[in-house]
């Protein structure tokens, strides 16, 4: 940052609530009983330390700061946002900044977070003391909030292999991504074939224990091959939340200790070792000798 | 007026439509794919998450609606490659009118998908007839998708003068996703491109500018500024730090 920001102690950001008819609770990463009809108010608390705010940031005072709360929806592309000028702040009592989501307008995720930011542009002010309106002083961890049921789940889709003209696997990964920063949800399926034994298993909540290792195995492998097949190279650094890009690298951090970078020259360069990694760190066949 | 939502065409069968369409645009041309259009197909299904369902029989009156405004093309065949903007701004405006879509509906692919292959393949392949898969499943690049999206932020700024924006600074505007989720910044910038009037080509200046804004947003969040805090930003007229010597 070209100018100072807010010593860590400074600034405790709270978890966030969501507010109905004045009842307020802690959100959850799934809001229920959301449809693209609600209106939905979510907001945050906020304590400062107003000594060591002022110290770390050399401004004169909090008057000249507010903060912005975001709620940012990839999928509708917009971003909404609502502020709460700290301009008369009482000093040691806690700040309420909420935001609403309007109705008709989010969709799939939305990421929240707040911001403390200058309120006004001042003359230019001490070496590295923010002026400018909008700096960042300091910004709480985003937080993920799902509004739709499926949009936590893998994206799956129980079909007839023989309809789609398909050859008869239990099962198959489909991707219609162009880039890495495209929607994962948008992107990739996991079909599985109705018309096969075992990808019927897979949708029996009794049996399908039996299969899933095999299962989450195969669909790592599928997404890392298909990453692997491109000729590109993974930009690790333009994955936002929701895409392809990063829900494969969490995958591949989680699954198989490595960077989804790694993962596709891995596989592209010597796939027999990858697989002895991918079946050693997932133990595919639990369920057979379960 | 209420809004709607459509029925979504799920990605498995949206590429077995694909195929369908490819083989139809190979043996018949465009006229043949102009047959395959309906308002409804057997694998999609809208979801129950609120908003109003638009009917088969509605969607029928929207096609027609929408082909009206595009009548000038739509019996080219295939759109020319230099009327390919002036296209997309009167389709964009025309699915924005007769759609009348609840945007978050229209966040999804499949809704785009079911749009785009199940009622209007023919636009889609007469706009783009290599009919490349990103085109015509929903994602963001789809031929119908894009030009909704683009009048959903834009509006009327896009229809505002005799010298649009082209597809290299509507692309530079909306390819970087972060900045233009900030609906005030990008039309504010669309009004900077729309006025330009300087020596450097406007797409080249257009680009910079892209630039230079997304560069403040790294120590800035603009998203609470006002149109001419934005400007300011924009055309550089904002108190700017004297060099210091520490």
């Amino acid at each position: 940052m070209p100018h100072s920001i807010a010593d860590a102690i400074s600034v405790s950001w709270y978890g966030w609530w969501t507010d109905r008819d004045g009842d307020r609770t802690d959100l959850t990463a799934l809001l229920t009983g959301w449809d693209y009809a609600s209106r939905t108010t979510v907001g945050i608390s906020i304590d400062l330390d107003e000594e060591a705010l002022l110290a770390s940031t050399g401004l004169d005072s909090v008057d000249d700061l507010e903060i912005l709360a975001v709620a940012d929806c990839r999928a509708t592309g917009q971003r909404f946002i609502a502020t709460k000028p700290l301009r008369g702040h009482q000093r040691g009592s806690t700040v309420d900044v909420s935001v609403q989501l309007p109705p008709g307008q989010v969709a799939g995720t939305v990421q929240l977070s707040a911001h403390l930011v200058l309120a006004r542009t001042t003359s230019e002010q001490e070496y590295r003391v923010a002026f400018l309106r909008g700096s960042r002083i300091d910004s709480s961890a985003p937080f993920t909030l799902r509004l739709e049921g499926d949009s936590g789940r893998f994206p799956t889709e129980p079909v007839a292999f023989s309809e789609l003209g398909l050859e008869n696997a239990p099962w198959t990964i489909m991707t219609a991504y162009e880039e890495l920063s495209d929607s994962f949800l948008g992107g990739v399926r996991l079909l599985i074939n109705l018309e096969h034994p075992v990808g019927r298993l897979t949708l029996d909540n009794k049996a399908a224990s039996r299969v899933s290792g095999v299962l989450h195995s195969d669909v790592i492998r599928l997404l890392v091959a298909n990453v692997a097949a491109r000729s590109e190279d993974v930009d690790e650094s333009s994955n936002e939340e929701g895409s392809v890009g990063q829900v494969l690298e969490t995958m591949c951090e989680a699954y198989l200790g490595m960077s989804l970078r790694t993962a596709a020259r891995l596989y592209r360069d010597d796939p027999v070792r990858f697989d002895r990694i991918l079946q050693d760190r997932l133990d595919p066949f639990a369920g057979v000798t379960a | 007026m209420s809004q709607f939502v459509y029925p979504r065409l799920p990605l498995p069968f949206a590429e077995a439509r694909i195929s369908e369409i490819k083989k139809t645009m190979a043996d018949e041309g465009v006229s043949g794919v102009q047959a395959l259009a309906r308002a409804e197909h057997p694998r999609a299904a809208p979801v129950a998450t609120g908003g109003r369902v638009a009917s088969s029989e509605y969607i029928a009156n929207v096609r027609a609606a929408v082909l009206t405004m595009i009548e000038p093309w739509h019996w080219l065949g295939a759109i020319p490659r230099s009327q390919a903007a002036t296209f997309d701004l009167a389709l964009g405006r025309a699915l924005h009118e007769h759609l009348q879509i609840v945007p978050a509906d229209a966040a999804h692919d499949e809704t785009w998908s079911f749009l785009t292959l199940a009622v209007f393949p023919d636009v889609a392949v007469s706009r783009f007839p290599d009919m490349h898969a990103n085109r015509l499943i929903g994602t963001a690049r789809n031929a119908l998708r894009r030009t909704w999206f683009r009048q959903e932020v834009l509006g009327d700024l896009l229809h505002s003068t005799d010298r649009p924006l082209g597809e290299d600074e509507l692309v530079g505007l909306f390819e970087r996703s972060a900045l233009a989720r900030n609906h005030a910044l990008v039309r504010r910038l669309a009004v900077a491109v729309l006025a330009y009037d300087g020596p450097v080509a406007r797409s080249e200046w257009a680009r910079d500018l892209y630039k230079r804004v997304t560069f403040s947003t790294g120590p800035r969040l603009l998203d609470a500024l006002s149109d001419a805090e934005l400007d300011a930003i924009i055309y550089g007229t904002e108190l700017t730090p004297a060099p210091r010597s520490q």
